[in-house]
């Protein structure tokens, strides 16, 4: 990524990984915004890609905020000591007595210069604007290590095998939550992923050819199918990347077809090892154990 | 091509197309999706499946959602077509996208043309459903993302604010 600060005192930040609907740009400017204390409405957010940003590692793997946080974190380290000198040059004193405040000013000695005049002071002077690339921090499976626990009530018909996922208790050890809508927007959307995947998503296959043609056979879970949901945080994990956030974008989604069959074994004791929890294969297994009795 | 007059399989059609009437050319098997988004460009609305069955591609006929993956353009000749396009007045947004905006009724953003037209046309009817009527209605309407907490959210937060 590139991070630019303007003449004009507003910062351009040029990314090469997308925000494919997780909200991850708008989480890029927040913390770009919280590094300097100007507004998010200061950041300016561009889409390039990894020839003019850098490499990154991608939009997958619920690593943005952890690794952007962590490169963004080091542009602005090296932006700030630029800023530090400019200040200082135009404050006449040495880089080291000059503080950044919390509402983007910079100041020494008493003397105190806003963004906006001290980049065009430095514009005038073929100083500015200031750019800087942050480096994609290496990939750490540690840094967005987080941990989740999932509690299903299921309702099963015995004479049908269907399987009815009542209500879903979902909780997550967070760390600093950046943005709490697209922070939950996150644990719903995998969670309803999970429930496909776990209730009714299936690619069938007839002599080695596809024949689950389009959206109508491949059944994703429509807005009938959501069960009654409730989340729940546990603040006070530290997370390793900065601001001590933690990785939210698949911890929804990997455990709970475990625990919806895990749900159904408790519910009427048949262990199902294959997805998805269909009415035929609960039956099955139902009257398997019935006749093995 | 379209353009041409008196051609085979060619038929005129005129319709109202958000709020303004407008005429022309099209041949009898064109899509009503593809005479939007490829003839008129107005690609707000998007096609998914093609099949009728996720709803990404609803625009309102005379205020009813259809599939216009389903629909012939010749159909709409004579109606009223409304595309997410035609939502807006001006710059001030409807009610309904301020709504998924403020409740992040949207992640990917494929389904919210889609999303946004069907919960107007049942705001349109029913200005105050319950949770469980926004359920039913919004059936037809697939969401990757969201896992549609939040455009039940939206659809109520916006309900009676017109």
């Amino acid at each position: 990524m590139t991070l630019t600060l303007d003449a004009d005192g507003r910062f351009t930040l040029m990314l090469g990984s997308p925000d494919t609907g997780t909200g991850f740009h708008t989480i890029a400017a927040q913390l770009v915004a919280e590094h300097f204390g100007v507004s998010v409405a200061a950041i300016e957010i561009v889409q390039g890609d990894t020839l003019s940003s850098g490499f990154e590692a991608g939009s997958s793997g619920q690593r943005l905020t952890t690794t952007i946080g962590q490169a963004i974190a080091a542009a602005a380290d090296t932006m700030k000591q630029d800023l530090t000198a400019l200040a200082a040059e135009r404050l006449n004193c040495a880089p080291a007595d000059v503080q950044l405040g919390e509402d983007g000013s910079l100041s020494a000695a008493g003397a105190t210069i806003a963004l906006r005049p001290l980049m065009a002071w430095g514009a005038a002077r073929g100083k500015a604007p200031l750019s800087c690339q942050g480096e994609n921090a290496p990939d750490r499976p540690h840094d967005r290590t987080s941990f989740v626990a999932h509690f299903a009530e299921v309702a099963v018909e015995r004479e049908t095998g269907q399987v009815s996922l009542r209500r879903l208790v979902t909780a997550h050890d967070v760390g600093t939550i950046v943005n709490p809508m697209t922070h939950q927007g996150q644990i719903e959307g995998g969670l309803i992923q999970a429930v496909g995947q776990a209730m009714s998503e299936r690619i069938v296959l007839k002599d080695g050819a596809v024949i689950t043609a389009h959206l109508g056979d491949y059944k994703l879970p429509t807005i009938m199918d959501i069960p009654e949901l409730e989340t729940v945080l546990l603040p006070g994990g530290s997370g390793a990347a900065p601001f001590s956030t933690t990785a939210i974008g698949e911890m929804s989604n990997v455990a709970l077809p475990a625990t919806i069959t895990n749900a159904v074994f408790d519910a009427v004791g048949v262990r199902l090892r294959e997805l998805p929890v269909s009415a035929e294969k609960v039956l099955e297994c139902l009257s398997d154990r019935a006749s093995a009795a | 091509m379209s353009e041409r007059q008196g051609q085979r399989g060619m038929r005129r059609i005129t319709l109202t197309l958000n709020g303004t009437s407008i005429s022309r050319e099209v041949q009898d098997s064109r899509l009503l999706v593809e005479f939007l988004r490829e003839d008129l460009k107005l690609t707000g609305t998007k096609e998914s499946c093609g099949v009728g069955v996720c709803g990404a591609c609803t625009v309102l006929l005379d205020g009813k959602p259809i599939s216009s993956c389903l629909a012939l353009a010749v159909h709409a000749d004579g109606c009223a077509v409304t595309t997410i396009e035609g939502v807006a007045e001006g710059d001030r947004l409807h009610p309904l996208q301020e709504a998924f905006l403020a409740h992040g009724g949207l992640q990917c953003g494929i389904c919210t043309p889609g999303q946004i037209l069907a919960a107007k046309a049942l705001l349109d009817t029913n200005p105050r459903p319950t949770r469980s009527e926004i359920q039913h209605w919004m059936m037809g309407n697939l969401c990757r993302c969201t896992g549609y907490y939040k455009i039940i959210e939206s659809i109520a937060a916006a309900s009676g604010a017109e």
